[in-house]
């Protein structure tokens, strides 16, 4: 019992100091499912994704107008999600608007930016949307910006949505928080609690797959429903 | 050979049932978070921000219908977007969507708070109560978010938080009861958890701490006389005066 003990407080030990010692490594090592990376460059369409209007991928859009310098025949892509409430109720501009506006500024001209029309908010929708481009582009290659920690679980829906041989045309640049990336994350909690989540959500796609997302109600029907929910009047 | 085998297959047989019953059990953990009520007549509705897609537009609907006068929004704390004038700040944008679904804008508040959390909603909150010390306020957010905003306004408002009754805006995007089908329902109600773990750690009362280590502590001493048991030795610290060579 005793030299039970003792072998495992030294492999314990072994295991702390183990630890301590490649700490850096390992924590590489459990966001390296999350991360999906393929070169960016050679491309002739780079796409802009947007998940309930907060643009994807810290710096996007400098990366995007980058990306064009480089080569001026590959249009900026934007995968434009359907009109949602607040876009309706003039509280923003359509991702689109934010996108164009910001793309001008940078430099691109209006010509080179096309508009990729989206059925739903979620990662499937995306690759839809991908998937009708290439339909139409059949010889082309797109890269899509995207948050580095989300970027393997959209890898994952893309190869699922276009098939092997076309899912092989879409890159992803996965472009890191300006707070932290894979090297860091653990240092801030803000990139502790993104790895959490997106840890979460890989394996919720995994285990579950997809469910169509219902689109949201027009603000008339949701405020009506709300009503109708609270009975009758103050 | 045989404990163990029975042990794996009570461990199967479990993950099996779970599973099973995943979609009977499942629903009820997003159910547990909204603690949403029926409005009642208020001097004010406080619109705690985020999900803008949801929250100021039942808070139109409680302003219209005049369940409540004016709307409170708290000044908040600038984001990667906004700081990159990819957006305005949220407080504005939830200001424009009430006005955009008629409110007049001289029923519309905003807070000075420089707010980053629940928590600074709710100081700001209460600073407006110091001078309204009766008034009465319905407190929107997302059915998701309800249960640990009234945590939150009930440790920062104390007794005053019997003047909140909170209303929950259903949120976009998925079937409450089938969350963990859509990937923003399992973000929604999985951070909502890990956050409330956290808070209750992080702000909770000594009493949930304590509570946690006792826990801890009785699971410890458990698995430790189970070991004792199947190996069929008492703890070594009884065994050892029976256990001693006689010479």
């Amino acid at each position: 019992m005793t030299r039970k003990r003792t072998i495992a407080a030294v492999v314990g030990a072994a295991a702390v100091v183990g630890a301590a010692l490649f700490h850096a490594p390992l924590l590489r090592g459990i966001v390296r499912s999350l991360v999906a990376e393929q070169p960016s460059s050679d491309c002739d369409g780079i796409c802009l994704i947007s998940n309930l209007q907060s643009p994807e991928g810290d710096r996007c859009y400098d990366i995007a107008a980058k990306l064009w310098r480089e080569n001026p025949a590959a249009p900026a892509l934007i995968v434009e999600p359907p009109e949602n409430r607040i876009v309706a109720a003039g509280g923003l501009p359509s991702f689109a608007a934010i996108s164009r506006r910001e793309l001008s500024i940078r430099g691109l001209p209006d010509n080179a930016v096309s508009i990729l029309p989206s059925d739903g908010n979620d990662d499937w929708a995306i690759a839809r949307s991908l998937n009708d481009w290439l339909l139409k582009h059949p010889e082309s290659v797109a890269v899509v910006l995207c948050d580095e920690f989300h970027s393997g679980r959209l890898r994952a829906a893309i190869d699922e949505t276009l098939g092997s041989a076309r899912a092989k045309q879409v890159r992803i640049a996965p472009l890191p928080d300006r707070r932290f990336n894979r090297g860091d994350w653990w240092k801030t909690r803000v990139g502790a609690r993104t790895v959490g989540m997106e840890w979460i959500m890989l394996l919720r796609h995994w285990l579950c797959g997809r469910e169509p997302c219902p689109l949201p109600a027009a603000a008339g029907d949701y405020e009506k429903n709300m009503i109708e929910s609270w009975g009758e009047g103050p | 050979m045989f404990r163990r085998l029975t042990a794996v297959l009570c461990v199967a047989g479990a993950a099996f049932v779970l599973w099973a019953s995943s979609a009977a059990i499942l629903p009820w953990f997003s159910r547990w978070l909204d603690v949403g009520e029926r409005p009642v007549k208020a001097d004010y509705v406080i619109v705690l921000l985020g999900d803008e897609q949801t929250r100021p537009f039942v808070a139109a609907a409680l302003v219209k219908e005049g369940w409540a006068q004016t709307v409170l929004l708290t000044e908040i704390a600038s984001g990667p977007h906004t700081i990159d004038g990819l957006m305005p700040p949220l407080h504005e944008i939830a200001r424009d969507v009430l006005i955009g679904r008629g409110v007049p804008p001289d029923r519309i508040v905003v807070l000075p708070a420089y707010a980053n959390s629940t928590f600074d909603e709710a100081r700001a909150l209460n600073k407006l109560l110091d001078s309204r010390p009766n008034a009465r306020v319905l407190a929107v957010t997302s059915d998701y978010h309800s249960r640990r905003s009234r945590w939150i306004f009930r440790r920062v408002l104390g007794n005053r938080a019997e003047q909140v009754t909170f209303v929950a805006a259903p949120t976009d995007y998925y079937v409450p009861d089938r969350w963990w089908r859509s990937q923003w329902g399992a973000r929604s109600v999985a951070s909502e958890y890990l956050k409330l773990a956290f808070y209750l750690v992080r702000y909770g009362h000594l009493v949930h701490f304590a509570a946690a280590c006792l826990l801890l502590v009785a699971v410890a001493a458990m698995v430790r006389r189970r070991q004792a048991d199947r190996q069929g030795v008492l703890p070594i610290e009884n065994a050892l005066p029976n256990d001693r060579p006689t010479p």
